[in-house]
């Protein structure tokens, strides 16, 4: 292995960019009154976690448009301009390059989620006056994690296609059916195999939808981190879980101990949503490697 | 066609005749459909990382990274290839000197090219493989290239370049290889290709003697094509040009003293379109 001068590159290259610095006020405005002033559940619920918590449904919904903005043409686009021919042309193979990328860019686009979350403990500790630096770092753990998982799947399907809009269609495609429709094509796959419609509001004990439904990646992301802000086991954001055991209250969030008694089986467990997105960091990029590896780019 | 450590080999060819592609294979950015291809003895396709330390490669076509700075860029070289060079010396070495700390973006084609050139300076390398190194360069820039060549041809390293600008090649290499599509179509020194093809010097003697005869021995020099007289004039046509000397003494020693000479030089351009058939 020899990916880390071209992550070193990478990083260089990407640290300053302006995507970086839009994501970091946008996370820092969409998530201020969520750290400020949380509703009384809420806060009765997370207290001191709201610090870094408050940032989970923002970093669940920009990390991968703003990992797309950042990644679509890491290869896509090099083979485009040429540069590739320098990364290729050094003692390095090909998985080095992709691996090197991803690793680079994930680190740069890190940047701005450091500070927001730095900036949100600080005004947690102000607020609620503290939290604990375990949980928070479980929190950073799993975030960091989650934009792996999306600059990996961003740079799989670069290296997958030959011209960047190709690799933007793709990514849109990505974008349109796991963060924003996830939930409808759920309810049509389980309508597709049952015949009968699902209610979210009042979900069936059928262990296969929930898992199903923590599949996409944001889901995992959210499942994760529910269980180190100590939400319960869901993949809805806190917010709709904790929501959920307000009467005056419904949500659309499926939880497994408001369906289901006893302990879950291993994949719906929160722990199992680490393989989830640990399937999606290797599986992604792997597809895009068997395009790459032998790819032209002359 | 093999090319031998240590030389400087041109690798010449109208565009479209497969030069950049042929580069392509021995770099791995593409795969050949068939037939082979070694590059130090190894196989470009099984053996990129061993092989690609010990080779410097400027890419046709390419560009660099925008956001980045020449030095930067540099760096990234040095440390991909483990090798202990200095930014700042290459930089100087091409002449990027005080542009280090830019960014490429603000770059023209010109120094890009002088950067690209150094990283494929990084780490010594045994192989040297310019494609199209004198694209974009001003005449400054090119002597530059030249200069580059022969240093690090001094110091061992075989150059393999192509090019189709042929007034270049001819000064700079031992060996050239003319490519036409896709068929490699001669090989040897320029030399060599002249008399190949044919295509001749035109020496002109003037003299004061219109009446002796030239000794024979004319005829044993190598590459003479022709010799004609044309009042006080002797018109030797040549495909060598380093029998030059011969033929002025050859000349003189027939008791015939020589006022001026001149020479009418066959272009590069002619040897290789009667290669290329043009």
């Amino acid at each position: 292995m020899n990916w880390k001068p071209i992550a070193k590159k990478e990083f260089r290259a990407f640290r300053r960019i302006k995507t970086n610095w839009i994501l970091g006020i946008l996370l820092f405005f969409y998530s201020f009154n969520r750290i400020v002033s949380p509703e009384p559940f809420i806060k009765q619920v997370l207290g001191g976690r709201l610090a870094f918590g408050a940032f989970q449904q923002p970093i669940g919904l920009l990390i991968p448009i703003a990992a797309i903005v950042v990644s679509y043409r890491s290869i896509a686009g090099q083979r485009r301009s040429g540069s590739i021919k320098f990364d290729a042309g050094f003692p390095q193979t090909r998985a080095d390059i992709l691996i090197g990328k991803i690793l680079g860019q994930t680190a740069a686009l890190s940047l701005p989620v450091l500070g927001v979350l730095l900036i949100g403990g600080v005004l947690g500790t102000l607020i609620y006056g503290g939290f604990s630096l375990l949980v928070f770092s479980g929190f950073l753990a799993a975030t960091l994690l989650y934009v792996l998982l999306s600059v990996a799947i961003a740079n799989g399907v670069s290296a997958l296609v030959s011209q960047p809009p190709r690799a933007v269609g793709i990514m849109l495609g990505y974008l349109l059916i796991f963060l924003i429709m996830w939930q409808n094509v759920r309810n049509i796959l389980y309508s597709f195999v049952t015949g009968n419609e699902l209610n979210a509001l009042n979900p069936p004990p059928v262990q296969w939808i929930f898992l199903f439904d923590r599949l996409a990646p944001h889901s995992s992301y959210f499942l994760v981190t529910n269980a180190i802000l100590g939400v319960k086991n869901s993949s809805s954001q806190y917010f709709s879980v904790i929501a959920s055991g307000e009467s005056r209250i419904s949500t659309t969030a499926l939880i497994y101990g408001g369906t289901f008694s006893g302990p879950p089986p291993f994949y719906l467990t929160p722990e199992f949503g680490l393989i989830i997105m640990a399937l999606w960091i290797c599986l992604i990029p792997a597809i895009g490697y068997l395009g790459f590896r032998r790819a032209d780019l002359s | 066609m093999t090319v031998e450590d240590g030389e400087i080999f041109g690798f010449l060819g109208p565009n479209g005749a497969g030069k950049s592609t042929t580069i392509a294979i021995l770099m791995n950015y593409t795969s050949p459909t068939s037939g082979t291809a070694r590059v130090l003895g190894l196989d470009p396709q099984s053996s990129i990382r061993e092989l690609h330390q010990q080779i410097g490669i400027l890419p046709d076509r390419y560009s660099c990274y925008d956001n980045l700075t020449g030095y930067a860029h540099l760096k990234y070289a040095i440390d991909v290839k483990h090798s202990n060079d200095d930014p700042d010396k290459l930089l100087d070495r091409v002449g990027l000197g005080d542009v280090g700390a830019k960014t490429v973006g603000e770059y023209s084609q010109g120094m890009q090219q002088r950067l690209a050139v150094a990283m494929a300076l990084v780490g010594s390398p045994e192989l040297l493989i310019l494609d199209e190194p004198f694209t974009g360069l001003d005449p400054e820039g090119a002597r530059l290239i030249r200069e580059i060549v022969y240093t690090e041809n001094e110091r061992g390293t075989t150059v393999f370049f192509s090019s189709h600008v042929l007034g270049q090649v001819a000064l700079v290499c031992d060996r050239v290889g003319v490519l036409n599509a896709g068929q490699i179509v001669a090989t040897g020194s320029v030399d060599d290709l002249r008399q190949e093809t044919g295509v001749s010097d035109e020496l002109i003697f003037e003299t004061t003697d219109r009446s002796k005869s030239i000794d024979l021995t004319l005829d044993d020099i190598d590459g003479i094509l022709d010799v004609s007289r044309n009042g006080s004039k002797i018109h030797v046509k040549s495909v060598r040009r380093s029998n030059r000397r011969s033929i002025l003494e050859s000349i003189e020693n027939s008791g015939i003293s020589i006022e001026t000479f001149s020479v009418r030089e066959a272009s590069v351009e002619e040897i290789f379109n009667s290669l290329v058939g043009n």
